[in-house]
């Protein structure tokens, strides 16, 4: 940035004095740009310690005039979010482990054997992705509902499993991950007499490592956020994930702005704080599967 | 060494995975029902999370367990109507769920006729005791093999009258009534009440936007002597005078009287936020907005007839309930039974009304002879009771797709009305048609469904 | 090596695809394809969900059921194309400017990734009905700045022209972090020695950025459009919670029908109405369209792995 003439009088050339504008400029619509992005979350954290009252005073006020957290404490005890979340870090977990462990070994298979309807079978794959939610949400409600599933975990988890975002994505992606192992190693280890499940463990997972990160990742955000299948399945109120919880505040004859707030509140202030210190981790993860697609 | 840590460190993921899964399935929904346990039985009873049904069923359970100690009902509240049928409709579909649940009226066909629910004759009452003690709704929603499909709970008409925010009334200087004389009445108190700002309405006299207000157009038309159903064609007839006339006065309410605006929210909504000061809703939002806006005050006003020549006329077609499904049987069902037999009683109907809700029983003697609705928490009922004696109440069905034909059909083309998007003439055109249509449906799929008859006259009690 | 060795050799590459697939495709049978057959078939009868063996054959008649005498559908049809043509026009064109805006800067870019991916990030139900307090017409965030604007206050999700628009308008604001992310990561890899070559050549930024970088990206730019039109055309979460009427009637695509789309559709027919013959027959429109874009997607594109 600074001019390396030692002798020029001015400290910056015109040149740079562009660039600096430029850059000042783009700063300041930058900043516009993602003001436009947290300032309704900073609404939305400051209105949740507002009283109920305050919350639809016309005009509407930026501080709390009287802080409270009553919301918290009535969106807690008798609204069971702290439940909801539990299930939803539970079931989301689940399918992250699930989708990874047999998206994995399924890209190992597809990746490195050679058999008969190979290509036939990942096109069967991967039509899982293709399928949109919405043709096969009701049969397969009527499904779990006679195995009896409705309002369990299982009963979210394994349909979600298969579903997009799960193992049908995950396959897809270790297999372009695992393609680039390469053969000769497995092939040597299978020299030595090495059975696949050690091939798999011992070679495929570390050197996959990053893939798989990324696979977890999205596949655990995927599902974290679920709200069709979890509307469908779940009637309890206990049973309820975060998402379903926050929806069921729209069903209400009357609408509570305050636990609307709160609620929404509980559910993006984890992802907040996991996303600032894990950024870097997260975007190489994201821009990783997304540079490969 | 490291080989034998990774060895151990898969066994011990084995084991983890193995756990996880354990909890999972353990974690999960449990069975209700316990074979085994002789006497004491478990019943779940899903019913409407509407804080009057809730606390109305609550009450109900605690004094029923206090008989009956063996019999343990667990009352499951489902937010939304609408997302309870659903699961109802699973439920029954596939053949596990509550061992009863409530709903509407206009659906008991719909589980009737496919064998998904079981009638409630003669286990609970007789046909006989039925026919006797019980309004007439209750038979006239389902009347599949002559038997009574479900139990009422307390339940008022839908098209009865308004609701006023009394604070509103008084600083209009206007004096409490019960009923509207006539619509000149009713149309004075609106527009004493309502408030202009900038040239805009900023409070509503009148508000005509529930999605329940199409039955209010019906009994307006019936009102005037005019019929939107034809017995003998089995079809709807719209394109009326009476029709006309009832749907030109909704279009009236926002474009000439200038009572109500589409900018101002839904009904509900609006009472809650103190931009309505009267509106046509369902006669329990009284109660229920005491329980939800404690700061707020309102009253029951009764609707004025629409052609002022005879008392108005009110339906209750969009009864709530209580159905069994056909898969309950057993020691439940008898469990069952016996709550339910103590629901319908006049006991347990005075129960659920304990609190001061203010909704119609299904009993007879409770409704027409109970103080309850003459000097009680409900007077403000008493010229509805009046009126039903004189004939007023009537039954608009039963028709299959009754909720298609109200929510889906009904209500979104008199909102395009009132929204100036489709003239009266073309709206009655449409909703002729299209209720034909939906009507035309069901009988394809349910043909067995018995033929509709309106009694014109008013049902006698 | 031939004999014994390399039989076993053989047999060994089958078990273990088989023992590992196996499941996975008993589990994609029963949750995948049975479904997806039930729902094609069910649209073709007149479905009485209770008792599907009392259901009676009708053909194609509910689909031009669906295309003549619905307008439920109609609009569903209509607005759900509206929704994935303004979607994809915000996000992509956004995405790439602020993409474009955050490879100029010098530094700071990890805040600003964080601002704008965040909502990428978070619970769509959540943002929905946060969003929904803000488009509150008296009470909320976003009149009240229209107001000391000097602006005229809107009805925004009350509205049935402004409903539909106001849910579009979130979703992007949630999407856009992705697609800036991506298109950012891909400004990054393009190797320096174009840029340089346009600045030998005397392109400023503006001229390198639309002339050389943005067709560099342009596997990238298609991928996502076709990707951003295939999830947009499936949208639910947003509207559900945003433009649910809450009451009595039940399910949401209000006020009246203005916002509505076929994945609601498919909800309120099957689920609330219980007219599973119309539901699954949407659907199965929406697969159709899915498919053809899939299709678009993988012939543009020609995935890597083919060669």
């Amino acid at each position: 940035m600074r001019s390396t003439g030692l002798t020029s009088k001015s400290r910056f050339s015109n040149k740079e004095k562009k660039e600096l504008a430029g850059q000042a400029l783009s700063h300041l619509v930058m900043i516009l740009i993602a003001l436009a992005f947290i300032v309704p979350f900073l609404w939305m954290l400051l209105s949740s310690f507002k009283t109920t009252t305050e919350i639809i005073k016309i005009p509407p006020s930026f501080f709390p005039k009287k802080f409270t957290i009553n919301s918290y404490k009535m969106i807690f005890e008798r609204l069971d979010f702290l439940r909801y979340f539990l299930n939803s870090v539970l079931i989301a977990g689940a399918i992250m482990v699930f989708s990874m462990f047999a998206s994995s070994i399924a890209g190992f298979v597809f990746s490195k054997f050679k058999f008969r309807g190979k290509e036939l079978i990942f096109v069967v794959f991967l039509a899982g992705m293709m399928i949109p939610f919405a043709v096969v949400v009701i049969p397969m409600y009527l499904l779990v509902a006679k195995m009896n599933l409705l309002n369990s975990y299982l009963g979210v988890i394994i349909p979600l499993v298969v579903s997009p975002f799960g193992i049908p994505f995950g396959t897809f992606l270790m297999r372009q991950f695992m393609e680039g192992i390469p053969m000769e190693m497995i092939e040597a280890a299978r020299i030595d007499g090495a059975s696949n499940f050690w091939i798999y463990f011992r070679i495929m997972l570390p050197l996959s490592g990053a893939g798989l990160g990324g696979v977890g990742i999205f596949t655990f955000l995927f599902m974290y956020n679920q709200l069709w299948w979890p509307l469908m399945v779940i009637s309890r109120q206990k049973m309820r994930t975060l998402p379903l919880g926050i929806a069921a505040l729209t069903f209400q004859q009357v609408i509570r702005y305050d636990m609307i707030v709160t609620g929404a509140s509980i559910a993006i202030v984890p992802m907040m704080i996991i996303f600032a210190f894990a950024q870097q981790k997260l975007v190489k993860g994201v821009t990783l599967t997304g540079l490969k697609m | 060494m490291k080989r034998l840590l990774f060895k151990g460190g898969i066994v011990v993921c084995v084991l983890l995975l193995i756990g996880f899964a354990f909890v999972l399935i353990a974690g999960g929904k449990k069975d209700g029902e316990k074979p085994g346990k002789e006497k004491a039985v478990e019943l779940t009873l899903w019913c409407m999370a509407f804080d009057p049904h809730v606390d109305g069923f609550n009450l109900v359970i605690d004094k029923f367990s206090k008989d009956h100690p063996n019999i343990k009902v667990i009352l499951e509240p489902q937010p939304g109507q609408a997302e309870m049928t659903s699961k109802i409709r699973s439920s029954l579909s596939a053949g596990k769920g509550p061992h009863a649940f409530t709903t509407t009226g206009t659906t008991i066909m719909e589980w009737a006729i496919p064998g998904n629910i079981l009638p409630v004759t003669p286990d609970i009452m007789s046909v006989a005791e039925a026919k006797r003690d019980l309004l007439p709704e209750n038979i006239l929603q389902c009347q599949l093999d002559g038997q009574v499909w479900a139990i009422g709970i307390p339940d008022s008409p839908g098209d009865l009258g308004l609701a006023v925010n009394v604070d509103h009334l008084k600083e209009a200087g206007l004096p409490m009534v019960g009923k509207f004389d006539d619509m000149d009445h009713m149309l004075k108190y609106a527009k004493a009440m309502s408030l202009m700002e900038g040239g805009k309405l900023s409070r509503s006299g009148l508000s005509f936007q529930e999605p329940n207000d199409p039955m209010f157009f019906y009994s307006f038309i019936v009102d005037q002597g005019g019929q939107f159903w034809d017995n003998d064609t089995q079809k709807f007839t719209l394109q009326t005078p009476e029709a006309k006339k009832a749907l030109q006065f909704v279009h009236d309410i926002f474009f000439k009287y200038n009572l109500d605006s589409t900018e101002l929210p839904d009904t509900m909504t609006a009472m809650g936020q103190n931009l309505c000061s009267m509106g046509f809703i369902w006669s329990e939002f009284v109660y229920f907005a005491g329980l939800i806006y404690p700061d707020l005050n309102f009253e029951f006003i009764m609707k004025p007839s629409f052609s002022g020549k005879k008392p108005a006329v009110f339906n209750h077609t969009d009864t709530w309930n209580v159905v069994i499904p056909a898969y309950v049987s057993g020691a439940e069902k008898d469990g069952l039974v016996e709550f339910l037999k103590f629901l319908i009683s006049e006991e347990g109907q005075l129960t659920f009304l304990e609190d001061g809700y203010i909704g119609l029983s299904p009993v007879k003697s409770v409704t027409l002879e109970n103080d309850f609705f003459r000097t009680g928490p409900a007077k403000s009922m008493a010229p509805v009771i009046e009126a039903m004696k004189k004939g007023s109440l009537m039954y608009y069905g039963p028709f299959i797709s009754a909720d298609i034909m109200l929510y889906d059909i009904m209500w979104p083309i008199i909102n395009d009305v009132i929204h100036d998007q489709i003239s009266v003439n073309d709206a009655l055109a449409k909703m002729e048609k299209d209720l034909n249509e939906a009507n035309a449906r069901s009988l394809e799929k349910y043909p067995d469904s018995p033929k509709t008859i309106i009694d014109w006259d008013g049902l006698d009690l | 090596m031939a004999g014994t060795k390399k039989d076993s050799g053989l047999k060994q590459r089958y078990v273990f695809p088989f023992v590992v697939l196996a499941p996975l495709i008993v589990l994609y049978i029963l949750f995948v394809y049975y479904p997806l057959g039930y729902s094609i078939w069910s649209s073709l009868h007149l479905w009485v969900i209770e008792n599907p063996l009392k259901s009676t054959f009708v053909g194609l008649r509910n689909y031009i059921e669906l295309f003549t005498a619905n307008p439920r559908f109609s609009k569903a049809f209509s607005n759900t194309f509206i929704y994935v043509a303004v979607k994809t026009a915000l996000v992509i064109p956004m995405g790439l400017l602020f993409a474009a805006l955050l490879a100029h800067l010098r530094r700071g870019q990890r805040f600003y990734i964080f601002a704008v991916f965040l909502p990428a990030l978070c619970t769509p139900a959540a943002i929905g009905v946060l969003f929904s307090y803000l488009f509150q017409t008296r009470f909320g965030l976003i009149n009240h700045i229209l107001k000391t604007l000097l602006l005229q206050p809107q009805p925004f999700l009350n509205s049935p022209k402004q409903a539909l628009y106001c849910v579009i308008a979130v979703d992007s604001w949630a999407f856009v972090g992705l697609t800036t992310l991506i298109f950012y990561a891909g400004l990054l890899n393009i190797p320096e020695v174009f840029i340089e070559a346009a600045k030998v050549d005397g392109a400023g930024k503006i001229r390198s950025f639309f002339s050389i970088k943005v067709p560099l990206l342009g596997h990238s730019i298609l991928f996502l459009s076709i990707y951003t039109i295939i999830i947009a055309f499936q949208t639910f979460d947003f509207l559900f919670v945003m433009t649910s009427t809450g009451s009595t009637g039940g399910s949401s695509g209000g006020p009246g029908i203005s916002s509505y789309v076929m994945s609601l559709l498919v909800y309120n027919e099957g689920m609330l109405r219980g007219q599973v013959d119309r539901a699954t027959a949407v659907a199965t429109i929406m697969l159709f369209f899915v498919l053809l874009f899939t299709i678009i997607q993988f012939k543009v594109l020609r995935p890597k792995w083919e060669y």
